[in-house]
């Protein structure tokens, strides 16, 4: 069968309509949420100053200074070894 | 008896058509493992393709489009005398309706058939898409509209070609580079064309970096593909869980045919961006996508069984898909260029490219042509933008297109 291109069929079922129309919406919704991620960094700036943002309770912590203490007790400590370790090597 | 089997077997009954199929199927196969095209989707398809052509025995079929149910004759419901053991354990006789099995394959490609994967695609692809640089760069969205023409101009070519309204549109959906957008779409508008629209749909996909440089070349100067843009901005996290519920509600309220997908995509995105649903969103993003991967690629690919799929129309699908991808593909850089008539913080255009959906494939096809021309030149994060926005796109105008050619 030979390839034929029937421009009727295209006005005859409206098509040229539907792809109008269908580039209309899609370009309206996306210019819409473009227009709201915008605005969105104002608006909540503003609503910043009524209702600041909550502590995120499954925010990854900071390290505590617990754990810094841990680190600096574990320094010393390996220093102490060393220098025992050394001071072993020079006696014998 | 031997003689019995023999008949039986898948090289008696092969056909040639059956044959070049299996041998597309090793195509796909090759293409993923040797290529690395699209892996995760080329090897299940491809292996489809090469269980769905393997000829079934009479009686034994083991192919998608054997679902079984209810025996009618004659216009009458048949019945059938059927030993069953009671309550108090006695065997007795009754007569009940006669019901023959599907294939355990027409069982799975019933989450093809009637939309159920796509959108569960959709809600994994949500749990792991970071809008954060389409949030950081709101003009980029538009370009993700832009992209889409390749839809509607396709549409308008399948028309010409003779196809029915509902399968124009389903075709022209091919534009869009998205998958799951367009095997939801033809399950709703021309279940008949599933197999090769999908097969298109993936195969153009994952031709991402074979189809797009030469059209992003020919459209641009060299001038253009050099523009550096600025980094994006931080997002804040209220911005993040706030624009999947906000912009579900923009784009559903427009385009209401779009809430399956859109909103699966968006609940994901929720998931993910909420901080209080990791397991969830780690479900969605790892184990449930890929399930759904696995089944869909599977059952579409052996929905091409060579008396079903190798005709005309397959090639004419094809061949529209080709124009779709490539029209597509210019509608985004060009409207990039005449973005940048009006904008004094220029663009560089090969990030409209990116608008066509193929997440993130088409973004990192920017990245590269735009290295090749400047090693310093980073387009990935911007690129991004276009890409997720591309998605949207094309996903509202499939809810566009169902609404419209559903009657």
């Amino acid at each position: 069968m030979p390839l034929v291109l029937d421009l009727h069929r295209v006005l005859e079922h409206d098509g040229l309509e539907i792809a109008v129309t269908g580039m209309l919406i899609v370009f309206a919704v996306l210019a819409l949420v473009s227009g709201f991620i915008a605005l969105l960094p104002r608006a909540l700036a503003r609503l910043e100053a009524v209702l600041p943002a909550p502590h995120d309770a499954h925010a990854p912590r900071p390290p505590s200074a617990a754990a810094g203490d841990e680190v600096e007790l574990l320094a010393a400590v390996a220093f102490c070894l060393h220098l025992e370790i050394e001071r072993g090597r020079r006696e014998h | 008896m031997l003689t019995d089997f023999l008949e039986t077997t898948g090289f008696a009954q092969m056909t040639a058509g059956n044959a070049v199929m299996i041998c597309i199927g090793l195509v796909f196969v090759g293409l993923a493992i040797v290529k690395d095209y699209e892996p995760l989707l080329l090897v299940p398809i491809g292996m489809g393709i090469v269980i769905g052509n393997i000829p079934s025995i009479a009686g034994m079929s083991s192919s998608v489009y054997s679902q079984g149910g209810i025996v009618v004759e004659d216009g009458r419901v048949q019945t059938e005398t059927a030993t069953v053991i009671d309550a108090e354990g006695r065997e007795r006789e009754v007569e009940r309706v006669r019901w023959v099995p599907g294939s355990v394959l027409a069982y799975l490609y019933f989450g093809v058939t009637q939309g159920i994967f796509p959108p569960l695609i959709f809600l994994g692809i949500g749990a792991m898409t970071d809008f954060s640089t389409m949030l950081s760069n709101p003009r980029l969205v538009l370009l993700g509209a832009a992209a889409q023409v390749g839809i509607f101009l396709t549409l308008i070519g399948a028309l010409a070609l003779g196809f029915t309204p509902a399968e124009a549109g389903a075709i022209g959906i091919i534009g869009g580079a998205d998958g799951p957008t367009a095997i939801f779409l033809s399950s709703k508008l021309a279940p008949h064309l599933i197999g090769a629209i999908a097969i298109a749909a993936y195969s153009y996909m994952a031709l991402v970096p074979v189809i797009q440089p030469p059209i992003m070349r020919l459209l641009t100067t060299r001038e253009e593909r050099l523009i550096h843009m600025a980094p994006p901005r931080e997002v804040s996290k209220r911005e993040r869980i706030i624009f999947p519920i906000a912009a579900f509600l923009i784009c559903t309220l427009i385009a209401p045919g779009a809430i399956v997908l859109l909103g699966m995509l968006f609940f994901g995105n929720l998931l993910k961006e909420s901080g209080v649903t990791e397991r969830l969103a780690r479900t969605s993003r790892t184990a449930l996508i890929d399930i759904v991967t696995i089944l869909l690629g599977l059952t579409v690919g052996a929905s091409t069984q060579a008396q079903t799929f190798l005709r005309r129309e397959s090639l004419l699908i094809f061949g529209l898909g080709a124009v779709s991808f490539a029209v597509a593909t210019a509608g985004g850089v060009l409207f990039a260029k005449f973005m940048n008539l009006f904008l004094r913080e220029k663009i560089n255009p090969l990030i409209g490219a990116a608008g066509v959906s193929a997440v993130p494939d088409s973004a990192r096809v920017v990245q590269m042509i735009g290295q090749q021309e400047d090693p310093h030149n980073f387009l990935l994060m911007h690129a991004m933008a276009p890409n997720v926005s591309g998605v949207i796109g094309s996903a509202v105008a499939a809810g566009v297109l169902w609404s419209v050619l559903v009657h």
